[in-house]
């Protein structure tokens, strides 16, 4: 079977320097669309983070794929800078282009992050390559 | 970062959900919470992209 690549140019966002300027910071997002019990989720832009154990998205995103968040009993308790949130694991698909991927996500009720990290998303591919200076990144699977 | 681009066409939309055309050159919808986002969109998916548009002021390290 021959090896997909996406190529997906970053996102420029706004950023407010110290001295009042706006310049953009380009970041890395992924667009996919979640499923969940033939339910299909609006396209979702959502951050590529290496630095994420796991993906982490509002609650309210599984809720509209049908998810009852709470009913899943694994508390997780997600851990930033100075800060703990409890999440929910739910076990879904996410679509990457046309391919329907098995994953799990982490929902919670504490965060408006939609993050997409390491399990869940970034063991999803064979391999992902940033390109900085470029903006953009490879997705190959 | 690169310099200022007045285009960008987040600017107005800090700290908000906004709906995007697929393309990510035009935002459609915008609200402070992502329920309200949902309820204005909710018949006309298709084409949309929902994103986060973080604070402007502070730099991200999750």
């Amino acid at each position: 079977m021959s090896q997909k690549k996406l190529v997906i140019e970053y996102i420029p966002f706004p950023y407010q320097t110290a001295s009042g300027r706006t310049q953009d910071i380009f970041k890395p997002y992924f667009d996919l669309k979640l499923s969940y019990g033939g339910k299909i989720s609006p396209t979702i832009s959502a951050l590529v983070d290496s630095g994420a154990d796991r993906s982490l998205f509002p609650a309210y995103i599984g809720e509209m794929v049908g998810i009852k968040i709470k009913t899943n009993k694994t508390k997780i308790t997600v851990g930033g800078i100075n800060s703990k949130i409890t999440a929910y694991r739910h076990k879904l698909y996410c679509y990457v282009g046309t391919t329907k991927l098995s994953t799990d996500i982490d929902f919670s009720y504490d965060t408006n992050s939609i993050l997409l990290g390491r399990k869940g998303f970034f063991n999803l591919f064979s391999k992902i390559v940033f390109q900085e200076k470029k903006h953009l990144f490879e997705l190959y699977y | 970062m690169n310099k200022q681009n007045k285009k960008n066409p987040l600017i107005p939309y800090e700290d908000q959900w906004v709906a995007l055309t697929s393309n990510k050159k035009k935002v459609l919808f915008a609200s402070k919470n992502l329920k309200t986002l949902h309820k204005k969109i909710e018949n006309d998916t298709s084409n949309l992209v929902l994103m986060k548009v973080p604070p402007f002021n502070m730099v991200f390290a999750p």
